[in-house]
């Protein structure tokens, strides 16, 4: 009996096997497959650590493409999307990549939410020519891979640039503490500030990572107190944000705190209430903007909520690759990707909600708002 | 400076009384039912999570704490009946991964209740803060330190004093002499598990205050660190847990003071490595029960150490039937496989194909040192990283042949392995599940934190895929991969089965069956133990170098402690020790995220229902345990 396998154990392995397989080469939707529409691949982390933020991707995505198509679609042809959610693990991303790769109908790809994900998936896309749209990575390598990737946000040199000088125009810095998350966002912009600070005469006494489970930073706190710093620099996500700030204030210590795009989410009140105020950040995106209203209300009416800065950088991502398709579409070209790879990059300067995107190397130099957090709200401060 | 380094201590105190709550929830469970309760972490975020919605609803706090602990006590008392009592005549590690289960099935189901965002909690007594030195307490701090000492006093009076207590005791000790004193076993270890509930839900009330804010991926990070302070105290002991939780924040805080915030996970880690390897026991352990094989041991079956022994003494393998396919069988099945480019597969079929083989090779990897020598092994991810980084600078840096690159991948895999693990071999049963996880934690926080070296969570682009030496074979196309993958997964296959059905083999075995006897017939146990590593770490090391020119990009989130658990959830499903079911295993659970993508949310559901099912209804593995 033992080191041997009946015929029935064999053919049920094969079987299995086969089943699998089956399931696995199962065709796309045929609506997909056919040429009657604009098809693009959408993926983010919808669920795991980063579930919430690609959550408001998809809400974005979702209620730009129900727009789209009620305003007539691109060319006649509605616009379709096909979601995956890879869970932040790039091993999911590349083969959610390969998926939309060979799915011929998939003109473009929009994701994804971490630069690690974006540039894992962007190899593949890469080599089967598929442009590619991430809504958020500022990673400088991201673009580097070819000529199909382009990004919504600015890379991180540039912006680290900018955080410094609203540091700069809002706080004492003298002596500046630097906070980053660590991830391959909060590093480099940790890295870039201090440098950028250190050049300019400040002196960085505290410069320490927030690692992604952490929650208790009273060891933290204790050392900044110690240190006696002006102002801080708080590159991080804002849940944790919220955590620090409330343990920061109670801890008695008021310095002014400057932070990236990252804090500006109004759930950084919400959870971090009073310990709120006074948090200086900076933003592409801020609903109180009267030229953004249409996008507001229709988030609105649609989410019962406000869209944050990731709901925008989604909505921009796929307005600027449906407005190539739009572009093809009306010179009375056939949407394919490279065409379409071709019209993104050629798109004139394109207002959207997050600001004015044209694209150098798939990459664009757009202007940042300046937001302080007064009374529990966010109110425009340059 | 006294002044810093006393509130540095002061912040530690603070933390740790939190960690020591958790690690209460642990000690009981493992203490009365001897299971490491790995769904501690969901219980401890279902009651911050009940809590938080029915205050949301309205309810005042007062009424709406009890009612969260009152049903979290029912579910834990729930889980032991449903998914634990079932698993009394299964493999010893089925409990283990049963309560991982049920860990997977409560996040992935708060997820999708209270979606994944961070939601900010009730914390009347935060606004009260006394500053002590550089450091500050607040109200909740106090109510923590009171709780926290409270329910220690309590336990302790109920365990010692009351009949209950002594029956939970006497099962704790030898629960078959306790039938036979007429105490109802099962009841009482699902007392135990309603009492971890209780504990668990308080923990996560005075965490949701203590932070303000409560979020459903939680219990992992918690839970971590509840097993680490409760394995530093003596896991089963209730002084230990508290005393544990207490050092552990005392290290971290320390840490984050005077090495880095980055590092303050590493060093916790690695203090609870060097106690486990200092003393095995923990701090407050005893070992009374080890010499006869555990408390597995103690129940009148054979004694044994065994992994693949059930709780009862049976070992699952006397009444299975194995199925084990020859080894020409299995390099068929895999040059079947290699006709599938040939047969129009597409690049996602190849993609997929390779990261199974990839999986595939792990299983067989870990399958020798869980499942043959009985390490239970949770941190396997480390030397599957290992590879990886090894073969992506190596092929940055210096351009070598993909031969050269496996082997170097390979090696450096083994080396580590045999280092890291070496502490491990002092260990037994469940401990030796705990010592891996934090060894692989270390590893995966060593990966996000060195920068200079692997880049941290930047990770190393653009790893290029090397030409074969061997004819200067070009590798750069998906097919080429996916061949060079099944090539690999055969002479991994080879290896493994040539080492199980040649007396090293058969030694490990005998040493995963009882290391007292192997060693007193005169088998040098650490010298086999270390083979296994060595050849274990191997295996991992080439999936690791095809994980890495597989994906052009390689970064530390690919090897956190997820990663870890799908590979022992692959062998157990398997069937442990058996190379057929590491591969069988392995390809399936590989696949089967793949075959669920179309339901999306409900995918991380259904995985753990599924492996839930498997260990209720087939624990020694679809092909069986070796």
């Amino acid at each position: 009996m033992k080191r041997r396998m009946n015929w029935l154990g064999r053919a049920g392995l094969a079987l299995v096997a086969a089943g699998l397989l089956q399931g696995l080469a199962a065709p796309a939707p045929a609506l997909a497959q056919s040429q009657d529409s604009v098809t693009f691949g959408f993926f983010a982390p919808l669920t795991g650590r980063f579930g919430a933020n690609g959550e408001r991707f998809k809400e974005a995505v979702n209620l730009f493409v129900e727009q789209t198509n009620a305003a007539g679609g691109i060319g006649g042809k509605p616009l379709v999307v096909l979601t995956e959610d890879d869970r932040g693990e790039p091993m999911q991303a590349t083969a959610i990549a390969q998926k939309f790769s060979e799915n011929p109908a998939v003109v473009a790809a929009i994701g994804s939410f971490t630069s690690g994900n974006s540039i894992a998936a962007g190899e593949i896309f890469a080599a089967a020519g598929v442009p590619q749209v991430s809504p958020s990575s500022s990673h400088p390598d991201y673009t580097k891979i070819s000529k199909y990737q382009f990004r919504i946000p600015n890379t991180q040199d540039t912006m680290s640039l900018k955080y410094v000088s609203a540091l700069k125009d809002n706080a004492p810095h003298k002596r500046v503490a630097i906070i980053y998350f660590q991830d391959d966002w909060g590093i480099f912009v940790g890295n870039a500030t201090k440098a950028a600070l250190e050049k300019d005469g400040s002196e960085v006494p505290v410069f320490e990572a927030m690692l992604p489970d952490a929650r208790d930073f009273r060891p933290l706190v204790t050392k900044l107190r110690q240190a006696n710093v002006d102002s801080i620099l708080l590159a991080s996500h804002y849940g944790p944000s919220a955590t620090f700030l409330q343990q920061l204030r109670q801890a008695g210590l008021e310095q002014t705190v400057v932070g990236p795009e990252t804090l500006y989410n109004p759930e950084l009140i919400t959870l971090a209430g009073d310990a709120a105020n006074g948090v200086i950040t900076t933003t592409y995106f801020f609903p109180g903007d009267p030229t953004k209203v249409a996008f507001v209300d229709a988030y609105k009416a649609k989410y019962g909520r406000d869209p944050d800065l990731w709901a925008a950088y989604a909505y921009d991502a796929i307005a600027i690759a449906t407005a190539g398709a739009k572009a093809l579409a009306d010179a009375g070209k056939p949407v394919t990707r490279d065409a379409l790879r071709d019209a993104i990059a050629d798109l004139p300067a394109y207002d959207g909600v997050t600001g004015v995107t044209k694209f150098v190397n798939g990459t664009p130099a757009k202007d940042l708002t300046i937001l302080k957090i007064k009374d529990g709200a966010y109110t425009l401060l340059q | 400076m006294l002044e810093l380094f006393l509130s540095q201590i002061l912040n530690g105190v603070v933390i740790g009384f939190v960690y020591a709550l958790i690690a209460l929830g642990f000690s009981l469970v493992f203490g009365v039912a001897n299971i490491i309760n790995f769904a501690q972490g969901a219980l401890l975020m279902l009651g911050a999570f009940l809590t938080f919605t029915m205050v949301r609803l309205g309810a005042p706090i007062a009424v709406a704490i009890p009612l969260a602990i009152a049903i979290t006590t029912a579910t834990g008392m729930l889980i032991e009946r449903l998914a634990l009592r079932p698993l009394q005549n299964a493999p010893y590690i089925a409990p283990l991964l049963s309560t991982l289960a049920i860990a997977i099935i409560f996040d992935a189901a708060a997820e999708m209740i209270w979606t994944a965002e961070i939601q900010s909690f009730p914390s009347p007594l935060s606004k009260y803060v006394v500053f002590v030195g550089s450091a500050y307490l607040t109200g909740v701090d106090f109510l923590i330190i009171a709780v926290s000492l409270s329910v220690m006093a309590g336990l302790m009076l109920f365990l010692s004093r009351s009949w209950m207590g002594k029956a939970l005791r006497a099962t704790a000790q030898d629960p078959e002499a306790a039938t036979q004193m007429g105490i109802n076993v099962p009841l009482m270890r699902q007392f135990s598990f309603g009492l971890a509930g209780a504990l668990g839900a308080l923990a996560g009330v005075l965490i949701g205050m203590y932070y303000m804010s409560v979020f459903p991926q939680m219990g992992i990070p918690y839970g971590l660190k509840g097993f680490a302070a409760a394995l530093l105290g003596g896991l089963s002991s209730i002084p230990g847990a508290i005393v544990g939780g207490i050092l552990l924040g005392i290290f971290e805080s320390l840490a984050s003071g005077y090495v880095g915030e980055g590092w303050r996970d590493v060093i916790a880690f690695s203090v609870l490595l060097l106690v486990l390897i200092v003393r095995p026991h923990g701090l407050f352990g005893n070992k009374s029960l080890d010499a006869l094989g555990g408390a597995s041991g103690a129940t009148g079956g054979i004694p044994t150490t065994s992994v693949v022994a059930s709780m009862a003494g049976a070992t699952g393998r006397t009444k299975q039937r194995l199925i084990e396919a020859p080894l020409l069988v299995l390099l068929g099945v895999i040059a079947l496989f290699a006709l599938l480019p040939a047969l129009g597969g597409s690049n996602y079929l190849l993609q997929v194909g390779t990261q199974a083989a990839i999986y595939a090779v792990l299983a067989v990897s870990l399958t020798l040192l869980t499942g043959s020598a009985g390490i239970i092994s949770i941190g396997h991810a480390a030397f599957f990283g290992v590879g990886a980084y090894a073969a992506a600078l190596a092929g940055r840096n210096w351009g070598i042949p993909a031969e050269a690159a496996f082997l170097l991948a390979g090696v450096a895999a083994a080396v580590f392995a045999a280092v890291l693990y070496w502490p491990t071999i002092r260990l037994s049963g469940h401990t030796v599940g705990l010592a891996t996880l934090a060894i692989g934690q270390i590893v995966y926080l060593v990966c996000l934190n060195w920068v200079d070296v692997t880049r941290g969570p930047m990770g190393i682009p653009g790893v290029q895929r090397p030409s074969l030496l061997l004819g200067g074979i070009d590798m750069k196309s998906l097919a080429a991969q996916y061949w060079q993958a099944l090539v690999v997964l055969a002479i991994a296959v080879t290896i493994a089965f040539a080492m199980l059905n040649s007396p090293i083999g058969r030694t490990w075995r005998a040493i995963r069956e009882d290391r007292l006897a192997a060693r007193a017939s005169g088998v040098p146990v650490s010298r086999y133990l270390t083979l296994v590593f060595l050849v274990s770490g191997f295996l991992a090391g080439l999936a690791g170098a095809q994980f890495a020119f597989l994906q052009n990009f390689v970064s530390p989130e690919s090897f956190m402690i997820d990663t870890s658990i799908v590979l022992i959830s692959m062998i157990v499903l398997g069937g442990l020790g058996n190379i057929t079911g590491a591969l069988v295993g392995g390809v399936l659970l590989a696949l089967l995220p793949e075959v669920l993508r179309e339901f999306a949310q409900y995918r991380m559901l259904a995985y753990g229902a599924i492996l839930l099912l498997l260990l209720r209804f087939r624990p020694q593995g679809l092909a069986g345990t070796r």
